[in-house]
C-alpha cells in the first residue's frame, strides 16, 4: 500500500511484453481500483477500499459494525434551524418548523471517508439535538422515540466539490466523488431523517443487489 | 466550531432553488442574470457565483459562456434495488431505451470472467459491447461475456436496437436473470469512451461491474459498464 510500480518500460522488458500490453493491464488495474497513477509521477499502489452496501440501513454504522470496525464521527457541528423553504419543500412541513442539523466527519484510521449532512425535522424526534453523537447514533435515538426507520431512499450520483467539503476530504477543488443522498422513512411513512453523505470515492466504493422479486413486491 | 460555520451555510443556494420553484422553471429554462439574481436574492456576485458553482458542480444547472445559466434535464435514475436488464427497466418507467452494438464476438474467458462465470480459464465465451441510450440520449457503454456452452448460436440473434439480451435469454434459452449484484466505483472517461459518449476524456462516469444470477443462483453474465455521471444517478430502496 502507497508503494510505487517500476515505470512501464521497466515493466514491459521485465515480462517480455510490449509498452502496450503494460497500459492496458494498469489501465484494468486503475479502474478496479488497485493502482493509482500520477500524472509525472508514476503508479502506486492503492489502500484498500471500503465496500458500503446500499442494502444495510444506516449503512455508515453498518460498515463500523463490520471487520472494518474503525470508523468513527467528529461532529463538525450540530443546531436547529427554521425549516424555511429548503427544509419544508423535502419533508413537507411549515417553513417555521425547527429541524436539526449536523455535519459529521467520518473517519477511519485518520483518514476521512466521508462528510455528512444530516436534517431531522423535531417534529418527529422533538429530543433530537439533546445527545451526545460520540456516544449514540441516530438511529439509536430513533428507537428511543420508538420510531423504526422502514424505508431508506437513496440516491447516488457523482458530483463535482468545491472547498470545504473538499479539503476536508483531501481532495482538491473541481474534483468529482459520490454524493449519496438519502430519505429515511418511519413506519407510516413519515420522512424523518434527510441525509447527503458526500463519500471520498478513492476510500470507497458501493454495492447493490437487484432482483425482480423485490420490484413485484413494492407493486 | 466557527471554523466550520460555512459548511451548513448555504443561504444562498437555498435563495436560489426556491426562487427556481416558486417561478416554475424547468429544463432547459434559463435563470436570470448574475447581476439580477444578486438583487433577487440580495447577495454579492461572489457568494452567487459559489452557490451557482455548487449547483453546476452537482448537473442542476449548466452554463454556456457568453450565453447564460440554464436548469439541467434531471438525472436517469436506474433503480438499482429492483433492477433486472437495462430494456425492460427503462421501457417500465416509461423511457425508450435502444442499443447500438460496437462488438459482438467469441472469445475466451479471461481470469476474471472465468471466475465470475464459473468457468475454466479460456472457455469459449461471447463479448458483446453495446452503446445504451436513453431517450437518445447516449449514457452508457456496456460489456456483457457470457459463456458459449450456455447460450450457443447467441452471435446469430440481432440484439441491436431495442432488443432486449434477457429477453434473449429467456425466450431463446430459458435462462432468468433473476438477480443482479453490482459494483459500484467511480472513473474518469478515456479518450475512446468519451469519443462514443460524445464528451470530453476526464469526464466522470460511474464503473459498474456486475454479474447476473437466476433462480437457482447460477452467474450466466458478466457485465461492465460505464454511465456518464452528468446524467446519471443510482436509486436504491433499502428496507427493514
Amino acid at each position: 500500500m502507497g508503494d510505487s510500480l517500476p515505470s512501464e518500460r521497466t515493466i514491459a522488458t521485465h515480462y517480455g511484453v510490449s509498452h502496450f500490453t503494460v497500459r492496458k493491464a494498469l489501465d484494468v488495474l486503475e479502474r478496479d481500483g488497485i493502482v493509482i497513477r500520477m500524472q509525472g509521477k508514476g503508479t502506486y499502489v492503492k489502500s484498500p477500499q471500503l465496500t458500503v452496501d446500499l442494502q444495510s440501513m444506516g449503512s455508515f454504522s453498518s460498515i463500523a459494525r463490520g471487520r472494518n470496525s474503525s470508523v468513527n464521527s467528529r461532529i463538525l457541528y450540530s443546531g436547529i434551524r427554521k425549516a424555511k423553504f429548503k427544509y419544508s419543500h423535502i419533508f413537507g412541513i411549515s417553513e417555521d418548523s425547527d429541524v436539526y442539523e449536523s455535519i459529521k466527519l467520518k473517519i477511519s484510521n485518520d483518514v476521512a471517508l466521508a462528510v455528512e449532512y444530516t436534517a431531522v425535522p423535531l417534529k418527529y424526534i422533538p429530543d433530537v439535538a439533546e445527545y451526545d453523537y460520540s456516544v449514540y447514533s441516530l438511529y439509536d435515538v430513533y428507537s428511543k422515540n420508538n420510531i423504526d426507520v422502514a424505508l431508506e431512499d437513496q440516491r447516488l450520483e457523482i458530483v463535482t466539490i468545491y472547498n470545504p467539503i473538499a479539503s476536508l476530504l483531501d481532495k482538491e477543488e473541481g474534483d468529482t466523488i459520490f454524493l449519496l443522498t438519502s430519505w429515511a422513512y418511519d413506519r407510516v411513512g413519515n420522512l424523518i431523517e434527510y441525509t447527503r453523505l458526500y463519500d471520498n470515492d478513492d476510500r470507497l466504493i458501493f454495492r447493490a443487489h437487484g432482483s425482480d422479486a423485490l420490484e413485484r413486491s413494492e407493486l | 466550531m466557527s471554523k466550520y460555520t460555512n459548511l451548513i451555510n448555504e443561504d444562498i443556494r437555498e435563495k436560489l432553488e426556491e426562487y427556481i420553484f416558486k417561478n416554475n422553471l424547468s429544463t432547459g429554462d434559463a435563470i436570470p442574470s448574475e447581476l439580477q439574481l444578486c438583487k433577487i436574492l440580495n447577495c454579492n456576485r461572489f457568494e452567487l457565483r459559489k452557490a451557482i458553482a455548487k449547483m453546476v458542480g452537482e448537473d442542476i444547472l449548466f452554463t454556456v459562456h457568453g450565453v447564460g445559466t440554464f436548469l439541467a434535464p434531471p438525472k436517469f435514475e436506474e433503480n438499482s434495488s429492483s433492477y433486472v436488464g437495462f430494456t425492460s427497466f427503462w421501457q417500465s418507467k416509461g423511457h425508450r431505451s435502444s442499443s447500438k452494438i460496437l462488438k459482438f464476438v467469441k472469445t475466451e474467458a479471461n481470469l476474471k470472467t472465468a471466475n465470475m462465470l464459473g468457468i475454466p480459464l479460456g472457455s469459449a465465451v461471447y463479448e458483446l459491447k453495446r452503446l445504451r441510450l436513453i431517450d437518445d440520449v447516449l449514457v452508457s457503454i456496456e460489456t456483457s461475456f457470457l459463456e458459449e456452452s450456455s447460450c450457443p448460436g447467441l452471435l446469430t440473434c440481432n440484439l441491436d436496437g431495442t432488443t432486449s439480451l434477457y429477453q434473449v435469454l429467456k425466450e431463446k434459452y430459458e435462462m432468468t436473470v433473476v438477480n443482479q449484484q453490482q459494483t459500484i466505483r467511480t472513473a474518469k472517461l478515456r479518450q475512446e469512451e468519451a469519443d462514443l459518449l460524445c464528451l470530453k476524456e476526464g469526464a466522470p462516469a460511474f464503473y459498474i461491474t456486475a454479474v447476473g444470477l437466476t433462480e437457482n443462483g447460477t452467474c450466466i453474465e458478466r457485465s461492465i459498464s460505464i454511465s456518464r455521471a452528468d446524467r446519471f444517478a443510482i436509486r436504491y430502496q433499502a428496507k427493514q
